[in-house]
C-alpha cells in the first residue's frame, strides 16, 4: 500500500499507451496529483515533451503529437475536454479519468468525436495526492473550497462529493473493499461513511475483488476530536517545516528568509527525488542537526577532493563524480538553508519555551503552574501574537471544566497586548466546535479521578523529551482498535460488523489530517509487522490552517440568521 | 491498482453519432454549416468527418524537421550502446589470465575506443542542432513558442540520455584501468625475487607488456580527458532533477505566465486598435448627431 508508487504506476501506465512524441495534459486538480509523484525529467524519458494546462487555449496545433490527458471528470475538464476534441490539436487522443466517468458524459466526448482522433478512454483512480507513501490529501483547502456547510456539522454538498470520489479512488488504487467506521461524535464522518458504502455499492462491478479473511478497516475520524495535535509546535523535520513556513504540494516558500539565494526562493521537499530528506523527514529537532551537520561535512570532503585537481587522474574523477557531486551540493545548500531558518525561528521567537509550555498544557493536568507560566508569555513582547493566541486556546481547551478557569481573565491580557477581535474571537470558536461538549472521550484525561491518577503518573515519568511528550490521539484510538477494545458505541459500523484486527487500515481524517499523525502512522508501519496503514486528510493541516479553516465557518454561520440557515438548507434540499 | 477501460463503450457510442450524422447528410456536420457558404473549401479542410487527409496536408501535420535528426540520434546512440558493450567484452578478455593475448586484443580495444569518443562527439554535435535554431537552452528565459519549446525540451531528454551512456561509458573505463593497474603491481611484486632461466625469458615479455599497458593506460585517460569536455556541454543542456525547475507543476505555471503575458500583449494591442478605431469614427458620429439636431 505505498501511495506514491501506486500513482507513479498510473502514470507509467498511461505513458506505456502511447509510443513516440506525446503532449500529457492535465487540469487543475491532476497538476499537482502527477507533480508530487514525478518530474520533468522522468516524463521526457518517457517522451512526453510538452506539459501543459488542458484548458490553456494558446496551444499551437501539432499533428505529430499524440495527447494524453489525465483529468477528473469535472464539469470544467470535460468541457474543456469537448473543446479540444471539436478542434483536435494534437493526431491521438488518450483519455484518462481520475474517476468514474458518468454515461452522460461519455456520450457528450463520443458525440464531439467526429475526427474520430480519441483511441483510448480509461478510469485510472488516481484523485488523491500522494504526499507520502502512507499519507494522501484531498487537497481541499480553503483557498479552493471549504469543507463545511453551514456549520462545523455539515458539510458543503459540493465537498462532500469530492471527498467521497476521493476516498472510493484510494480504495480502489490500492483495491480494498473496507468495512467503515466512524467517530460518533462526528455527524460529517458519518454522513460520508453513509455517502461512500453507497457509491461502493452503486460501483459494486469496480469493487468485485477476491475475499479475504478479515475486511480491511476504514477509519473515519474528525478534526475536531482531537483539536490540541495540530496545535502544537512539531519538532520532526517534515512537521516542523510544514508548521513554520508551510508545505504546499512539496513546495515550500522561502521568499520571506532574510538574504535568500534567488534559487533558494522556493524549494522542493520530496520523498521521491530527495534522498536525504527522505532518510531525515521524521527525524526530531536534535537528530536532524546531528544529520545536517554529517550531510555538510560529506560535501566538505567531496568538495576538498573535487577543488584539488592537479592530476589527470584527479581530473578524471571529477568528472565522474560531477554529477552526484553538483546534486549533493545543491541538495546540501538546500537543506542547510532551510534547517538554519528553522533554527532562527526557533530561537528569535523563543519556541522552545512555548513548546514546553504546549506539551505541558497538552499532556499533564497543574493549573496554578499552567497559569503563571501562560500570563508571563502572554506579556513577553518575544513571543509572536500567533503563539500566544494557541497557547491560550490550547489553556482553554484543557481547563474547560476547571472551577476557577481563567479564560475570560487571558483573552483580557491578549486584547491588552493588541491581539484583535476577530483572533481572540477564535478561542471561544473553538470551544464552540471542538469542546469538551463537542468531543468524544476524554482527550485531556481529566475527566475522572481515574484518568486523572493516570495523568499525574504520565506526568512523573519524566524521561521523554519535553517538546515531544504529547502524543496525538489517533495512537490511543489505535491501540484500542489493534487490541479489539474500540467500543462499537463510540466507533460504529456503517454497515456489517467485524472486530478482528484488520491487516489494512485506512484512515480519514475529516478537517485535515495532520504531520504529527503522518509520522505516528510511519512509525507504525515500520514496528508493526503484518499490518499496512494508510492515513489520509480532506487535506493536511498545519495550525494556522486549521485555525482558519475554524475561524472561516464561525464568520460564516454568525452572519447566516436562523431564518437564511433554514431558507438555504431548503434550497440545497432542493438541490438549487 | 484498478483500472477500467471505457473505450468500447465510447466507440460504441462514436458509432452511433457518426451513423445518425451520415443519415443526415449531406448537410454539413456541425459548425462547420456556419462557415460552409462562405469559404467553402476552407471549411472541407478542417471538418472532414474522420478524413484520411489525404487530400489537403495541413502544415500543423508535418513534424518540425529536427524529427528526422532525433532519429538519427537514437540510432547513434543505440550503436553507442553496442560499441560500449563490444569493448567491455574485450576488457575482460583482456584482463584474462594469459600475458600474449592482451597484446592482440590490444589494437582492438584502442580503435573502439577511439571510435566511441568520435560517436560521443557526434551526437553531442547532433543534439545541438535539435530545435532548430532555438538559442538560449538554459532553462530561464522559456521560449514563448510551443514547437521551440518542444525541441528544447527533447534536446535535453536527448542530452540526459547521452550523459547517462557517457558516464556508463567512463565507469567501464575507469574500472578497467583499475583492473589493469591492479595486475601491474601485482606482477612488480612477482617480479622481485629468485628466478629460474624460464622465468627471466617471461619476465622480459613481461616488461614488453608492460610498456602496452602504460601505453594502454595513457590512451585511456586521454579517451577520458576528451569525453569529458563532451560532458560539460551536455550538463549545460539538462535538468538538475529534483529541484523546483524539475518540477510538473512549476513549468506549467512558467508556460502559462508566459503565454498570459503574450495574451496581454495582444489585448493591448487590440485595445490600441479599438482607441484608434474610436477615435477614427468619432467625426463620423458627430456628423450623424449634427444631422439627426438638425431634423
Amino acid at each position: 500500500m505505498d501511495l506514491v508508487k501506486v500513482v507513479q504506476t498510473y502514470i507509467d501506465k498511461m505513458m506505456e499507451q502511447a509510443s513516440g512524441m506525446k503532449i500529457f495534459l492535465l487540469d487543475a486538480d491532476t497538476t499537482p496529483i502527477v507533480s508530487v509523484v514525478t518530474t520533468q525529467s522522468t516524463l521526457l524519458e518517457k517522451e512526453a515533451y510538452l506539459v501543459d494546462k488542458i484548458d490553456n487555449r494558446q496551444r499551437d496545433k501539432m499533428k505529430h503529437l499524440k495527447c494524453i490527458c489525465f483529468v477528473r471528470p469535472t464539469h470544467d475538464s470535460i468541457q474543456a475536454l469537448v473543446d479540444e476534441l471539436r478542434d483536435p490539436r494534437y493526431g491521438d487522443y488518450y483519455l484518462f479519468f481520475t474517476n468514474v466517468v458518468k454515461k452522460s458524459m461519455l456520450e457528450r466526448l463520443a458525440e464531439v468525436d467526429q475526427h474520430e482522433v480519441v483511441r483510448e478512454v480509461q478510469e485510472y483512480f488516481a484523485d488523491y495526492v500522494a504526499v507520502n507513501p502512507d499519507l494522501f490529501s484531498l487537497n481541499m483547502t480553503l483557498a479552493r473550497s471549504s469543507v463545511y456547510g453551514e456549520s462545523v456539522h455539515d458539510w458543503d454538498g459540493r465537498a462532500l462529493q469530492r471527498t467521497t470520489e476521493g476516498l472510493m479512488s484510494v480504495l480502489l488504487s490500492l483495491k480494498q473493499r473496507p468495512l467503515i467506521r466512524y467517530e460518533r461524535m462526528s455527524a460529517m464522518a458519518r454522513k460520508l461513511g453513509e455517502e461512500l458504502n453507497y457509491a461502493i455499492h452503486q460501483e459494486h462491478q469496480l469493487f468485485d475483488l477476491p475475499p479475504v479473511d478479515t475486511p480491511p478497516l476504514l477509519l473515519i475520524l474528525d478534526r475536531r476530536n482531537d483539536p490540541v495535535t495540530p496545535l502544537l509546535l512539531q519538532w520532526t523535520y517534515q512537521a516542523m517545516v510544514h508548521e513554520l513556513l508551510g508545505i504546499n504540494n512539496g513546495r515550500v516558500d522561502m521568499s520571506n528568509v532574510p538574504d535568500i539565494a534567488p534559487d533558494l526562493k522556493e524549494i522542493v521537499l520530496s520523498v521521491e527525488s530527495d534522498p536525504f530528506f527522505r532518510k531525515s523527514m521524521y527525524m526530531n529537532w536534535g537528530d536532524l542537526g546531528a544529520q545536517i551537520k554529517e550531510y555538510a561535512d560529506e560535501y566538505q570532503r567531496q568538495h576538498k577532493s573535487n577543488m584539488k585537481i592537479e592530476s589527470v587522474h584527479d581530473m578524471k574523477r571529477f568528472v565522474e563524480e560531477y554529477p552526484e557531486f553538483r546534486k549533493l551540493s545543491g541538495n546540501v545548500s538546500k537543506h542547510v538553508t532551510l534547517v538554519g531558518e528553522l533554527y532562527r525561528l526557533q530561537t528569535r521567537c523563543k519556541l522552545l519555551e512555548v513548546s514546553e509550555l504546549e506539551q505541558n498544557l497538552a499532556c499533564n493536568e497543574s493549573h496554578a503552574s499552567d497559569l503563571r507560566a501562560l500570563e508571563s508569555m502572554i506579556t513577553d513582547p518575544k513571543i509572536r501574537d500567533e503563539n500566544k493566541l494557541r497557547l491560550t486556546i490550547l489553556y482553554a481547551l484543557r481547563y474547560e471544566k476547571y472551577s476557577s478557569n481563567a479564560t475570560r481573565h487571558l483573552i483580557e491580557m491578549l486584547v491588552q497586548q493588541g491581539l484583535g477581535e476577530r483572533k481572540v474571537a477564535l478561542i471561544d470558536a473553538i470551544l464552540a466546535s471542538a469542546g469538551a461538549d463537542q468531543r468524544q472521550g476524554d482527550l485531556f484525561q481529566n475527566q475522572d479521578i481515574f484518568a486523572r491518577s493516570r495523568n499525574v503518573f504520565k506526568g512523573l515519568k519524566g524521561v521523554e523529551n519535553v517538546f515531544t511528550k504529547h502524543e496525538p490521539l489517533l495512537a490511543q484510538t489505535l491501540d484500542q482498535l489493534f487490541k479489539g477494545r474500540l467500543k462499537d458505541a463510540d466507533y460504529p459500523f456503517v454497515q456489517g460488523v467485524n472486530r478482528d484486527r484488520p491487516h489494512n487500515l485506512i484512515i480519514f481524517y475529516v478537517g485535515g489530517a495532520t504531520f504529527a499523525e503522518a509520522r505516528l502512522i510511519a512509525h507504525l508501519n515500520a514496528s508493526t509487522p503484518g499490518v499496512r496503514i494508510v492515513l489520509g486528510g480532506t487535506n493536511v493541516v498545519n495550525s494556522a490552517s486549521f485555525l482558519d479553516q475554524i475561524e472561516e465557518i464561525s464568520a460564516r454561520s454568525a452572519s447566516i440568521s436562523p431564518l437564511a440557515q433554514r431558507l438555504t438548507g431548503h434550497a440545497r434540499r432542493a438541490g438549487i | 491498482m484498478t483500472t477500467r477501460s471505457r473505450t468500447l463503450l465510447f466507440l460504441q457510442y462514436r458509432s452511433s453519432y457518426t451513423r445518425s450524422h451520415l443519415s443526415r447528410a449531406p448537410t454539413l456536420v456541425g459548425d462547420s454549416t456556419e462557415r460552409a457558404g462562405l469559404i467553402q473549401h476552407a471549411a472541407d479542410m478542417d471538418d472532414r468527418p474522420g478524413g484520411d487527409g489525404s487530400t489537403v496536408i495541413e502544415m500543423s501535420v508535418l513534424p518540425p524537421q529536427w524529427v528526422d535528426t532525433m532519429e538519427n540520434i537514437d540510432e547513434d546512440m543505440d550503436r553507442l550502446r553496442q560499441s560500449i558493450k563490444r569493448l567491455d567484452e574485450l576488457h575482460q578478455k583482456q584482463l584474462l589470465p594469459g600475458l600474449d593475448e592482451g597484446l592482440r586484443f590490444e589494437r582492438d580495444i584502442e580503435r573502439l575506443q577511439a571510435e566511441i569518443t568520435s560517436q560521443f562527439r557526434q551526437c553531442q554535435q547532433r543534439i545541438k542542432h535539435i530545435g532548430g535554431n532555438v538559442r538560449s537552452p538554459g532553462t530561464h528565459g522559456l521560449p514563448s513558442n510551443e514547437e521551440d519549446r518542444l525541441g528544447r525540451n527533447v534536446q535535453v531528454a536527448l542530452a540526459t540520455r547521452l550523459q547517462e551512456l557517457s558516464s556508463m561509458f567512463r565507469r567501464k573505463q575507469s574500472s578497467f584501468l583499475q583492473s589493469s593497474k591492479g595486475r601491474r603491481a601485482r606482477r612488480d611484486c612477482y617480479s622481485r625475487g629468485a628466478f629460474t632461466k624460464e622465468q627471466l625469458v617471461l619476465v622480459e615479455d613481461t616488461e614488453a607488456v608492460v610498456a602496452q599497458r602504460d601505453r594502454e593506460i595513457r590512451e585511456i585517460t586521454r579517451s577520458i580527458s576528451e569525453l569529458a569536455e563532451i560532458f560539460q556541454d551536455l550538463q549545460t543542456m539538462v535538468i538538475d532533477q529534483g529541484t523546483l525547475l524539475d518540477r510538473i507543476d512549476y513549468n506549467i505555471e512558467q508556460v502559462n505566465a508566459s503565454t498570459r503575458g503574450a495574451v496581454e500583449e495582444l489585448t493591448k494591442v487590440g485595445g490600441m486598435q479599438r482607441g484608434m478605431l474610436s477615435i477614427a469614427y468619432r467625426p463620423s458620429l458627430l456628423t450623424v448627431d449634427a444631422g439627426r439636431t438638425s431634423i
